[in-house]
Protein backbone atom coordinates (compact mmCIF):
# COMPACT_ATOMS: atom_id res chain seq x y z
CA UNK A 1 0.00 0.00 0.00
CA UNK A 2 2.98 2.45 0.51
CA UNK A 3 4.54 1.97 -1.83
CA UNK A 4 1.21 2.49 -4.44
CA UNK A 5 0.77 5.64 -2.48
CA UNK A 6 4.07 6.86 -2.44
CA UNK A 7 4.75 5.84 -6.25
CA UNK A 8 1.75 7.97 -7.09
CA UNK A 9 3.17 11.26 -5.23
CA UNK A 10 6.36 10.51 -6.59
CA UNK A 11 5.23 10.38 -10.78
CA UNK A 12 3.38 14.16 -9.68
CA UNK A 13 6.16 15.55 -7.80
CA UNK A 14 9.34 14.57 -9.60
CA UNK A 15 9.20 16.05 -12.56
CA UNK A 16 7.57 18.77 -11.65
CA UNK A 17 8.04 21.80 -12.72
CA UNK A 18 7.87 25.44 -11.38
CA UNK A 19 8.41 28.74 -13.46
CA UNK A 20 11.36 30.28 -13.00
CA UNK A 21 11.70 34.19 -11.66
CA UNK A 22 13.86 36.09 -15.00
CA UNK A 23 15.68 37.75 -12.24
CA UNK A 24 17.83 34.44 -10.89
CA UNK A 25 19.71 33.88 -13.76
CA UNK A 26 21.50 37.42 -13.52
CA UNK A 27 21.99 36.62 -9.62
CA UNK A 28 23.68 33.35 -10.89
CA UNK A 29 25.77 35.15 -13.32
CA UNK A 30 27.22 37.78 -11.15
CA UNK A 31 27.36 35.60 -8.76
CA UNK A 32 29.90 33.02 -10.74
CA UNK A 33 31.82 36.50 -12.05
CA UNK A 34 32.81 37.35 -8.46
CA UNK A 35 33.65 33.79 -7.48
CA UNK A 36 35.90 33.83 -10.50
CA UNK A 37 37.78 37.21 -9.56
CA UNK A 38 37.83 35.54 -5.83
CA UNK A 39 39.68 32.75 -7.31
CA UNK A 40 42.18 34.87 -9.43
CA UNK A 41 42.37 37.27 -6.14
CA UNK A 42 43.32 34.02 -3.93
CA UNK A 43 46.44 32.86 -6.64
CA UNK A 44 47.36 35.84 -7.35
CA UNK A 45 47.75 36.31 -3.40
CA UNK A 46 49.33 33.28 -3.44
CA UNK A 47 51.52 33.70 -5.95
CA UNK A 48 52.54 37.07 -4.27
CA UNK A 49 53.11 35.72 -0.93
CA UNK A 50 55.82 32.84 -2.75
CA UNK A 51 57.25 35.28 -4.57
CA UNK A 52 57.99 37.74 -1.36
CA UNK A 53 59.19 34.65 -0.14
CA UNK A 54 61.44 33.77 -2.95
CA UNK A 55 63.05 37.34 -2.93
CA UNK A 56 63.35 37.10 0.40
CA UNK A 57 65.31 34.21 0.64
CA UNK A 58 67.39 34.63 -2.68
CA UNK A 59 68.22 38.39 -1.50
CA UNK A 60 69.16 37.48 2.00
CA UNK A 61 72.54 37.86 2.73
CA UNK A 62 73.75 34.90 4.86
CA UNK A 63 77.52 36.10 5.68
CA UNK A 64 76.49 39.94 6.62
CA UNK A 65 78.04 39.31 10.22
CA UNK A 66 80.92 38.10 8.12
CA UNK A 67 80.69 41.70 5.89
CA UNK A 68 80.89 43.99 9.21
CA UNK A 69 83.85 42.37 10.85
CA UNK A 70 85.71 42.92 7.35
CA UNK A 71 84.46 46.03 6.87
CA UNK A 72 85.30 46.76 10.51
CA UNK A 73 88.19 45.54 10.02
CA UNK A 74 89.12 47.78 6.86
CA UNK A 75 88.04 51.21 9.45
CA UNK A 76 90.59 49.99 11.93
CA UNK A 77 93.30 49.41 9.41
CA UNK A 78 92.30 53.40 7.62
CA UNK A 79 92.42 54.92 11.26
CA UNK A 80 95.54 52.82 12.07
CA UNK A 81 97.44 54.36 8.16
CA UNK A 82 95.95 57.82 9.03
CA UNK A 83 97.86 57.85 12.48
CA UNK A 84 100.85 56.45 10.30
CA UNK A 85 100.66 58.00 7.47
CA UNK A 86 100.67 55.26 5.39
CA UNK A 87 98.41 54.80 2.33
CA UNK A 88 94.84 55.49 3.15
CA UNK A 89 91.93 53.57 2.07
CA UNK A 90 88.55 55.10 0.77
CA UNK A 91 86.23 54.57 3.80
CA UNK A 92 84.11 51.90 3.02
CA UNK A 93 80.71 53.74 3.36
CA UNK A 94 82.25 56.87 1.45
CA UNK A 95 81.21 57.75 -2.52
CA UNK A 96 84.23 56.45 -4.20
CA UNK A 97 85.35 60.69 -5.27
CA UNK A 98 85.53 61.69 -1.84
CA UNK A 99 88.95 63.29 -0.01
CA UNK A 100 90.95 62.05 0.81
CA UNK A 101 91.24 58.94 -1.54
CA UNK A 102 94.88 58.24 -2.77
CA UNK A 103 94.77 55.37 -4.09
CA UNK A 104 93.64 56.83 -7.82
CA UNK A 105 92.26 53.62 -9.10
CA UNK A 106 89.33 53.84 -6.10
CA UNK A 107 88.16 57.33 -7.98
CA UNK A 108 85.48 56.98 -10.34
CA UNK A 109 85.97 56.63 -14.08
CA UNK A 110 85.20 59.69 -16.59
CA UNK A 111 83.24 57.22 -18.26
CA UNK A 112 80.57 56.38 -15.45
CA UNK A 113 77.63 57.94 -15.01
CA UNK A 114 77.31 59.93 -11.25
CA UNK A 115 78.48 57.75 -8.06
CA UNK A 116 77.12 54.58 -9.29
CA UNK A 117 80.39 52.50 -8.93
CA UNK A 118 80.11 53.18 -5.19
CA UNK A 119 79.66 49.86 -4.38
CA UNK A 120 82.13 48.60 -6.47
CA UNK A 121 84.67 50.70 -4.88
CA UNK A 122 83.24 49.70 -1.17
CA UNK A 123 84.45 46.28 -2.19
CA UNK A 124 88.07 47.18 -3.22
CA UNK A 125 87.87 49.68 -0.16
CA UNK A 126 87.53 47.19 1.82
CA UNK A 127 89.45 44.46 0.35
CA UNK A 128 92.52 47.32 0.02
CA UNK A 129 92.10 47.66 3.65
CA UNK A 130 91.78 44.25 4.69
CA UNK A 131 95.14 43.30 2.80
CA UNK A 132 96.92 45.80 4.45
CA UNK A 133 96.03 44.66 7.42
CA UNK A 134 97.61 41.40 6.77
CA UNK A 135 100.65 43.28 5.30
CA UNK A 136 101.73 45.46 7.67
CA UNK A 137 104.29 47.25 5.50
CA UNK A 138 102.59 48.40 2.59
CA UNK A 139 104.46 50.64 0.04
CA UNK A 140 103.79 52.77 -2.61
CA UNK A 141 104.76 50.42 -5.09
CA UNK A 142 101.29 48.75 -5.30
CA UNK A 143 99.46 52.08 -5.48
CA UNK A 144 101.81 53.43 -8.00
CA UNK A 145 101.05 50.45 -10.30
CA UNK A 146 97.00 51.14 -9.91
CA UNK A 147 97.87 54.15 -10.45
CA UNK A 148 98.98 52.96 -13.54
CA UNK A 149 96.37 50.65 -14.20
CA UNK A 150 94.04 53.34 -13.74
CA UNK A 151 95.44 55.71 -16.16
CA UNK A 152 95.19 53.03 -18.87
CA UNK A 153 91.82 51.82 -18.36
CA UNK A 154 90.30 55.58 -16.91
CA UNK A 155 89.53 56.44 -20.43
CA UNK A 156 86.93 54.17 -20.91
CA UNK A 157 88.66 52.56 -23.70
CA UNK A 158 88.10 49.20 -23.83
CA UNK A 159 90.99 46.99 -24.08
CA UNK A 160 91.97 44.30 -26.73
CA UNK A 161 90.53 41.61 -24.49
CA UNK A 162 87.46 43.47 -23.93
CA UNK A 163 86.19 43.45 -27.13
CA UNK A 164 86.38 39.95 -27.51
CA UNK A 165 82.95 38.53 -28.60
CA UNK A 166 81.36 35.31 -26.80
CA UNK A 167 82.30 32.78 -28.86
CA UNK A 168 81.24 30.29 -26.46
CA UNK A 169 77.83 32.26 -26.95
CA UNK A 170 74.79 29.03 -26.54
CA UNK A 171 70.96 29.35 -26.18
CA UNK A 172 69.73 30.03 -23.84
CA UNK A 173 67.11 27.34 -22.60
CA UNK A 174 64.69 28.93 -19.79
CA UNK A 175 63.59 25.56 -18.67
CA UNK A 176 61.09 26.75 -16.10
CA UNK A 177 59.47 23.79 -13.85
CA UNK A 178 56.70 26.23 -13.89
CA UNK A 179 53.41 26.09 -12.78
CA UNK A 180 50.87 28.12 -14.45
CA UNK A 181 47.17 29.62 -14.23
CA UNK A 182 45.80 30.72 -17.52
CA UNK A 183 42.44 30.65 -18.75
CA UNK A 184 42.96 33.60 -21.33
CA UNK A 185 43.76 32.10 -24.73
CA UNK A 186 42.28 28.77 -23.56
CA UNK A 187 38.68 29.91 -23.27
CA UNK A 188 39.25 32.09 -26.26
CA UNK A 189 39.37 35.18 -24.58
CA UNK A 190 36.67 34.87 -22.13
CA UNK A 191 37.34 35.75 -18.10
CA UNK A 192 40.27 36.24 -16.39
CA UNK A 193 43.01 34.37 -15.87
CA UNK A 194 46.11 34.26 -13.63
CA UNK A 195 49.38 32.45 -14.79
CA UNK A 196 52.16 31.59 -12.04
CA UNK A 197 55.68 30.71 -13.76
CA UNK A 198 58.38 29.39 -11.41
CA UNK A 199 61.17 27.23 -11.92
CA UNK A 200 64.98 26.28 -10.56
CA UNK A 201 67.15 26.73 -13.79
CA UNK A 202 70.69 24.63 -13.37
CA UNK A 203 73.71 24.40 -15.36
CA UNK A 204 75.86 26.61 -17.29
CA UNK A 205 74.72 28.38 -20.20
CA UNK A 206 77.44 30.64 -21.75
CA UNK A 207 81.04 31.95 -21.29
CA UNK A 208 83.13 35.01 -21.96
CA UNK A 209 86.32 35.04 -22.43
CA UNK A 210 88.80 36.60 -20.24
CA UNK A 211 89.78 40.31 -19.80
CA UNK A 212 89.41 42.74 -18.06
CA UNK A 213 86.06 43.90 -17.46
CA UNK A 214 84.13 46.26 -19.56
CA UNK A 215 82.77 48.76 -17.67
CA UNK A 216 79.10 49.34 -18.17
CA UNK A 217 77.88 52.85 -17.64
CA UNK A 218 75.97 52.84 -14.29
CA UNK A 219 76.74 49.45 -13.58
CA UNK A 220 76.28 49.64 -9.82
CA UNK A 221 76.47 46.07 -9.68
CA UNK A 222 79.14 45.61 -11.76
CA UNK A 223 82.86 45.98 -11.17
CA UNK A 224 84.56 48.51 -13.08
CA UNK A 225 88.32 48.37 -14.71
CA UNK A 226 88.70 52.24 -13.21
CA UNK A 227 88.91 50.11 -10.12
CA UNK A 228 92.11 47.89 -11.07
CA UNK A 229 90.53 44.63 -10.79
CA UNK A 230 91.30 42.73 -14.05
CA UNK A 231 89.19 39.49 -14.82
CA UNK A 232 91.26 36.93 -15.52
CA UNK A 233 88.89 34.23 -16.20
CA UNK A 234 85.98 33.40 -18.21
CA UNK A 235 83.01 34.36 -17.23
CA UNK A 236 80.75 31.32 -16.35
CA UNK A 237 77.10 32.35 -16.43
CA UNK A 238 74.16 29.94 -14.90
CA UNK A 239 71.29 29.96 -16.65
CA UNK A 240 68.32 32.22 -14.59
CA UNK A 241 65.46 31.20 -11.80
CA UNK A 242 62.18 32.52 -12.75
CA UNK A 243 59.49 33.51 -10.49
CA UNK A 244 56.35 35.00 -11.69
CA UNK A 245 52.62 35.77 -12.04
CA UNK A 246 50.91 36.77 -14.34
CA UNK A 247 47.03 38.40 -15.18
CA UNK A 248 45.71 37.33 -18.58
CA UNK A 249 42.91 39.63 -19.98
CA UNK A 250 40.61 38.70 -22.53
CA UNK A 251 41.04 41.28 -25.32
CA UNK A 252 39.06 39.25 -28.31
CA UNK A 253 37.33 36.36 -29.08
CA UNK A 254 40.92 34.50 -29.84
CA UNK A 255 43.37 36.50 -27.77
CA UNK A 256 44.69 37.64 -24.22
CA UNK A 257 46.69 40.56 -22.91
CA UNK A 258 49.08 39.25 -20.21
CA UNK A 259 50.11 41.65 -17.47
CA UNK A 260 52.69 40.25 -15.26
CA UNK A 261 55.57 40.70 -12.34
CA UNK A 262 58.49 38.53 -12.48
CA UNK A 263 61.89 37.87 -10.65
CA UNK A 264 64.82 36.62 -12.38
CA UNK A 265 68.38 36.03 -10.48
CA UNK A 266 71.23 36.00 -13.25
CA UNK A 267 74.10 34.10 -11.43
CA UNK A 268 77.71 34.68 -13.14
CA UNK A 269 81.32 33.37 -11.69
CA UNK A 270 84.79 34.39 -12.99
CA UNK A 271 88.43 35.14 -12.02
CA UNK A 272 89.89 38.82 -10.96
CA UNK A 273 93.06 39.98 -10.00
CA UNK A 274 92.15 42.71 -7.49
CA UNK A 275 95.55 44.96 -6.64
CA UNK A 276 97.58 41.53 -7.87
CA UNK A 277 95.84 39.55 -5.54
CA UNK A 278 93.52 36.71 -7.33
CA UNK A 279 90.06 36.44 -6.02
CA UNK A 280 87.05 34.37 -7.21
CA UNK A 281 84.02 36.47 -8.00
CA UNK A 282 80.28 35.08 -7.89
CA UNK A 283 78.20 37.68 -8.91
CA UNK A 284 74.31 37.14 -8.27
CA UNK A 285 71.78 39.60 -9.61
CA UNK A 286 67.98 40.18 -8.94
CA UNK A 287 65.61 41.50 -10.89
CA UNK A 288 61.46 42.33 -11.01
CA UNK A 289 60.29 42.93 -14.06
CA UNK A 290 56.79 43.83 -15.49
CA UNK A 291 56.35 41.80 -18.63
CA UNK A 292 53.38 43.18 -21.09
CA UNK A 293 52.30 40.55 -23.54
CA UNK A 294 49.81 39.78 -26.41
CA UNK A 295 48.39 35.91 -26.72
CA UNK A 296 46.53 35.25 -30.17
CA UNK A 297 45.09 31.94 -30.79
CA UNK A 298 45.85 30.63 -34.50
CA UNK A 299 44.60 26.34 -33.41
CA UNK A 300 42.67 23.90 -31.88
CA UNK A 301 42.99 20.65 -32.95
CA UNK A 302 42.02 17.35 -31.04
CA UNK A 303 43.85 18.13 -27.67
CA UNK A 304 46.45 20.41 -28.98
CA UNK A 305 46.23 24.14 -29.25
CA UNK A 306 48.68 26.66 -31.11
CA UNK A 307 49.28 30.28 -30.05
CA UNK A 308 51.47 33.35 -31.09
CA UNK A 309 52.67 35.42 -28.19
CA UNK A 310 54.29 38.93 -28.26
CA UNK A 311 55.42 41.70 -26.25
CA UNK A 312 57.69 43.74 -23.78
CA UNK A 313 59.38 43.54 -20.36
CA UNK A 314 60.77 45.89 -18.25
CA UNK A 315 63.03 45.10 -15.50
CA UNK A 316 64.65 46.99 -12.83
CA UNK A 317 67.28 45.73 -10.94
CA UNK A 318 66.72 45.22 -6.88
CA UNK A 319 69.87 43.60 -5.99
CA UNK A 320 73.82 43.06 -6.72
CA UNK A 321 75.40 40.59 -4.53
CA UNK A 322 79.06 40.12 -4.35
CA UNK A 323 80.73 36.91 -3.46
CA UNK A 324 84.77 37.48 -3.28
CA UNK A 325 87.02 34.50 -2.54
CA UNK A 326 90.54 34.67 -2.53
CA UNK A 327 93.41 31.81 -0.72
CA UNK A 328 93.09 33.53 2.57
CA UNK A 329 90.07 36.14 2.60
CA UNK A 330 86.09 35.45 1.47
CA UNK A 331 83.88 38.97 1.45
CA UNK A 332 79.98 39.16 0.75
CA UNK A 333 79.09 42.22 -0.52
CA UNK A 334 75.53 43.90 -1.75
CA UNK A 335 74.49 46.84 -3.28
CA UNK A 336 71.65 48.19 -5.21
CA UNK A 337 71.03 48.08 -8.95
CA UNK A 338 70.93 51.59 -11.13
CA UNK A 339 69.56 51.62 -14.36
CA UNK A 340 66.14 49.32 -15.73
CA UNK A 341 66.61 46.53 -18.59
CA UNK A 342 63.70 46.79 -21.80
CA UNK A 343 63.58 43.88 -23.89
CA UNK A 344 61.06 42.53 -26.31
CA UNK A 345 59.67 39.17 -27.02
CA UNK A 346 58.33 36.95 -29.98
CA UNK A 347 57.37 33.61 -30.15
CA UNK A 348 54.96 30.43 -30.57
CA UNK A 349 53.22 28.18 -27.95
CA UNK A 350 51.52 25.12 -28.22
CA UNK A 351 49.69 22.88 -25.68
CA UNK A 352 48.68 19.56 -24.99
CA UNK A 353 45.44 19.63 -22.81
CA UNK A 354 46.01 16.79 -19.89
CA UNK A 355 42.78 17.06 -19.21
CA UNK A 356 39.72 20.01 -18.47
CA UNK A 357 42.24 21.87 -16.32
CA UNK A 358 45.74 21.24 -17.17
CA UNK A 359 47.99 21.40 -20.10
CA UNK A 360 51.23 20.83 -20.85
CA UNK A 361 53.13 23.52 -22.62
CA UNK A 362 55.87 24.60 -24.73
CA UNK A 363 56.70 28.43 -25.47
CA UNK A 364 59.60 28.92 -27.76
CA UNK A 365 60.97 32.91 -27.52
CA UNK A 366 63.02 35.15 -29.35
CA UNK A 367 63.86 37.81 -26.43
CA UNK A 368 66.19 40.71 -27.57
CA UNK A 369 67.61 42.76 -24.62
CA UNK A 370 68.04 46.27 -25.30
CA UNK A 371 71.62 48.21 -24.17
CA UNK A 372 71.14 50.03 -20.57
CA UNK A 373 72.68 51.03 -17.78
CA UNK A 374 72.66 47.87 -15.88
CA UNK A 375 75.70 45.35 -14.38
CA UNK A 376 77.40 43.39 -17.06
CA UNK A 377 75.42 40.26 -17.26
CA UNK A 378 74.51 37.55 -20.46
CA UNK A 379 72.08 39.92 -21.41
CA UNK A 380 74.37 42.84 -22.22
CA UNK A 381 76.87 40.28 -23.58
CA UNK A 382 74.57 38.32 -25.63
CA UNK A 383 71.41 40.61 -25.72
CA UNK A 384 69.57 38.46 -28.69
CA UNK A 385 68.85 35.00 -26.78
CA UNK A 386 66.13 32.30 -27.90
CA UNK A 387 64.16 30.91 -24.86
CA UNK A 388 61.95 28.17 -24.38
CA UNK A 389 59.38 28.06 -21.47
CA UNK A 390 58.04 24.68 -20.32
CA UNK A 391 55.38 23.72 -17.98
CA UNK A 392 52.48 23.67 -17.14
CA UNK A 393 49.09 25.56 -16.95
CA UNK A 394 46.06 25.44 -14.77
CA UNK A 395 42.71 26.79 -15.86
CA UNK A 396 39.47 27.88 -13.19
CA UNK B 1 9.73 25.41 -19.11
CA UNK B 2 12.51 23.24 -19.53
CA UNK B 3 13.96 22.05 -22.90
CA UNK B 4 14.89 18.72 -22.89
CA UNK B 5 18.40 18.23 -24.43
CA UNK B 6 19.70 14.47 -26.02
CA UNK B 7 22.82 12.75 -24.20
CA UNK B 8 24.52 13.69 -26.92
CA UNK B 9 23.99 17.56 -26.10
CA UNK B 10 24.22 17.06 -22.32
CA UNK B 11 27.91 15.88 -22.81
CA UNK B 12 28.38 18.86 -25.10
CA UNK B 13 26.91 21.25 -23.12
CA UNK B 14 28.76 19.96 -19.81
CA UNK B 15 32.00 20.85 -21.61
CA UNK B 16 30.97 23.65 -22.52
CA UNK B 17 30.12 24.83 -19.44
CA UNK B 18 33.25 23.54 -17.85
CA UNK B 19 34.89 25.90 -20.07
CA UNK B 20 32.92 28.92 -18.66
CA UNK B 21 31.65 29.41 -21.49
CA UNK B 22 28.56 31.66 -20.25
CA UNK B 23 26.54 30.82 -22.89
CA UNK B 24 26.37 27.17 -22.14
CA UNK B 25 26.18 28.07 -18.78
CA UNK B 26 22.54 30.10 -19.51
CA UNK B 27 21.79 27.11 -21.64
CA UNK B 28 21.98 24.17 -18.51
CA UNK B 29 19.97 26.55 -16.60
CA UNK B 30 17.22 27.01 -18.32
CA UNK B 31 16.94 23.20 -19.17
CA UNK B 32 17.85 22.54 -15.40
CA UNK B 33 16.12 25.53 -13.20
CA UNK B 34 12.22 24.72 -13.83
CA UNK B 35 12.65 21.15 -12.21
CA UNK B 36 15.20 22.32 -10.06
CA UNK B 37 13.42 25.14 -8.54
CA UNK B 38 10.26 22.81 -7.80
CA UNK B 39 13.16 20.42 -5.68
CA UNK B 40 14.17 23.51 -3.65
CA UNK B 41 10.53 24.82 -2.95
CA UNK B 42 9.42 20.80 -2.21
CA UNK B 43 12.37 20.79 0.38
CA UNK B 44 12.96 24.75 1.90
CA UNK B 45 8.63 25.07 1.48
CA UNK B 46 9.26 28.81 0.66
CA UNK B 47 9.43 30.67 -2.71
CA UNK B 48 11.53 33.19 -1.64
CA UNK B 49 14.45 30.83 0.19
CA UNK B 50 14.15 28.43 -2.40
CA UNK B 51 15.46 31.25 -4.78
CA UNK B 52 18.24 31.77 -2.67
CA UNK B 53 19.22 27.97 -2.35
CA UNK B 54 18.75 27.45 -5.88
CA UNK B 55 21.53 30.61 -6.48
CA UNK B 56 23.80 29.10 -4.53
CA UNK B 57 23.08 25.60 -5.75
CA UNK B 58 23.88 26.23 -9.62
CA UNK B 59 27.22 28.28 -8.66
CA UNK B 60 27.90 24.91 -6.82
CA UNK B 61 26.92 22.84 -9.72
CA UNK B 62 28.87 24.84 -12.37
CA UNK B 63 32.09 24.93 -10.27
CA UNK B 64 31.72 21.06 -9.38
CA UNK B 65 30.96 20.41 -13.09
CA UNK B 66 34.30 19.07 -13.67
CA UNK B 67 33.61 15.91 -10.77
CA UNK B 68 30.89 14.53 -13.06
CA UNK B 69 32.08 11.55 -14.43
CA UNK B 70 29.51 10.91 -16.80
CA UNK B 71 28.32 7.66 -14.96
CA UNK B 72 23.94 7.36 -14.41
CA UNK B 73 21.95 10.25 -15.46
CA UNK B 74 23.50 14.16 -15.25
CA UNK B 75 20.11 15.60 -14.11
CA UNK B 76 20.32 12.76 -11.14
CA UNK B 77 23.86 14.11 -10.37
CA UNK B 78 22.48 17.78 -10.25
CA UNK B 79 19.34 16.95 -8.29
CA UNK B 80 21.18 15.45 -5.62
CA UNK B 81 23.67 18.89 -5.37
CA UNK B 82 20.19 21.06 -5.37
CA UNK B 83 19.01 18.20 -2.43
CA UNK B 84 22.26 18.79 -0.70
CA UNK B 85 22.03 22.83 -0.74
CA UNK B 86 18.38 22.25 0.36
CA UNK B 87 19.46 20.55 2.90
CA UNK B 88 22.46 22.54 4.05
CA UNK B 89 19.65 25.42 3.99
CA UNK B 90 17.59 23.55 7.02
CA UNK B 91 20.21 23.14 8.61
CA UNK B 92 21.49 26.90 8.79
CA UNK B 93 18.23 27.64 9.57
CA UNK B 94 18.27 24.65 12.12
CA UNK B 95 14.67 23.29 10.78
CA UNK B 96 15.95 20.26 10.81
CA UNK B 97 15.37 19.28 14.79
CA UNK B 98 13.78 16.26 15.26
CA UNK B 99 11.29 15.22 17.58
CA UNK B 100 11.75 12.35 19.49
CA UNK B 101 10.50 8.89 17.82
CA UNK B 102 7.26 8.19 18.04
CA UNK B 103 4.96 5.16 17.53
CA UNK B 104 5.03 4.27 13.83
CA UNK B 105 0.65 4.30 12.14
CA UNK B 106 1.53 1.91 9.58
CA UNK B 107 2.59 1.96 6.47
CA UNK B 108 -0.67 2.98 4.52
CA UNK B 109 -1.72 6.87 4.54
CA UNK B 110 -5.39 5.81 4.23
CA UNK B 111 -6.43 8.59 2.10
CA UNK B 112 -9.22 8.15 -0.63
CA UNK B 113 -7.30 7.09 -3.60
CA UNK B 114 -9.66 9.19 -6.02
CA UNK B 115 -7.94 12.14 -4.72
CA UNK B 116 -4.45 11.59 -6.29
CA UNK B 117 -6.57 11.20 -9.25
CA UNK B 118 -8.31 14.79 -8.39
CA UNK B 119 -5.19 16.64 -7.45
CA UNK B 120 -2.75 18.34 -9.98
CA UNK B 121 1.15 18.10 -9.16
CA UNK B 122 1.04 21.84 -8.39
CA UNK B 123 -1.37 21.58 -5.47
CA UNK B 124 0.24 18.68 -4.04
CA UNK B 125 3.48 20.60 -4.16
CA UNK B 126 1.91 23.22 -2.30
CA UNK B 127 0.85 20.66 0.29
CA UNK B 128 3.78 19.32 0.49
CA UNK B 129 5.76 22.42 0.49
CA UNK B 130 3.51 23.58 3.47
CA UNK B 131 4.42 20.34 5.51
CA UNK B 132 6.93 21.19 8.80
CA UNK B 133 10.25 20.87 7.80
CA UNK B 134 11.21 17.81 9.76
CA UNK B 135 8.40 15.72 8.33
CA UNK B 136 8.65 17.33 4.73
CA UNK B 137 11.82 16.37 4.76
CA UNK B 138 12.00 12.94 5.04
CA UNK B 139 8.98 12.69 3.28
CA UNK B 140 10.63 13.70 0.26
CA UNK B 141 13.90 12.13 0.75
CA UNK B 142 12.10 8.69 1.11
CA UNK B 143 8.73 8.92 -0.65
CA UNK B 144 10.13 11.17 -3.80
CA UNK B 145 13.67 10.73 -4.06
CA UNK B 146 13.72 7.74 -2.94
CA UNK B 147 16.21 7.42 -0.43
CA UNK B 148 16.31 4.21 1.93
CA UNK B 149 15.92 5.31 6.12
CA UNK B 150 19.34 4.23 6.53
CA UNK B 151 20.76 6.29 3.99
CA UNK B 152 17.92 9.70 5.09
CA UNK B 153 19.84 8.46 8.29
CA UNK B 154 23.12 8.74 7.10
CA UNK B 155 22.55 12.31 5.87
CA UNK B 156 20.74 13.84 7.72
CA UNK B 157 22.83 12.47 11.21
CA UNK B 158 19.80 10.76 12.93
CA UNK B 159 18.85 7.40 13.85
CA UNK B 160 16.87 5.27 11.27
CA UNK B 161 14.21 5.22 13.60
CA UNK B 162 14.41 8.98 13.99
CA UNK B 163 13.83 8.67 9.92
CA UNK B 164 10.83 6.64 10.13
CA UNK B 165 9.61 8.27 13.15
CA UNK B 166 9.43 11.37 10.78
CA UNK B 167 7.91 9.35 7.80
CA UNK B 168 5.06 8.18 10.00
CA UNK B 169 4.01 11.74 11.43
CA UNK B 170 4.65 13.52 7.61
CA UNK B 171 2.00 10.37 6.91
CA UNK B 172 -0.64 11.43 9.38
CA UNK B 173 -0.26 15.15 8.35
CA UNK B 174 -0.79 14.50 4.73
CA UNK B 175 -3.60 12.45 5.32
CA UNK B 176 -5.35 15.16 6.97
CA UNK B 177 -4.48 17.52 4.40
CA UNK B 178 -5.81 15.24 1.56
CA UNK B 179 -9.22 15.15 3.56
CA UNK B 180 -10.10 18.56 1.94
CA UNK B 181 -9.52 17.66 -1.82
Amino acid sequence: MENREFNEIREKLYDVQVPVDADIWSGIESGLRRRRIRRVLLYASSAAAILIAALFLFTANPQEPHKSSLVAQAQQVQQANEKTSTIPVTPADEPIDAEPAPISAHKASPTTKGAAYKPAAHVVATLAATENLHDATPTAAPAAEIAEAAGQNGKGEEKPAEKQENKNAQTLFNLNGAEDYVAGISEKGKGYAVKISSGVIPGSSASVQGGIIKASSAGAGSISHSHNIEQVSDTKYSLPVNLGVQFQFPIGENAALGVGLNYTMLRSKYDCLINKKKYNIKQTLHYIGVPVNIYGLVAERNNFRFYVNGGATLEKGIRAVYDLKSYDQHEHNSSSIDGVQFSVNAGLGAEYLLGNTVGLYLEPNIVYYFDSDVPHSIRTDQPLQVKAELGFRFRF
Amino acid sequence: MAKDLSTETHAQLVQKCIKNDRGAQKQMYEWLAPRMFAVCIRYVGERESARDVMHDAFITLFSKLESYKGEGSFEGWARRIFITASLMHLRKKDALKYAEDVQTHGNDMGYDPSVMEKIDAHTLLKIVSQMPAGFRTVFNMFAIEGYTHQEIAKELGITEGGSRSQLSRAKIWLKEKLKNY
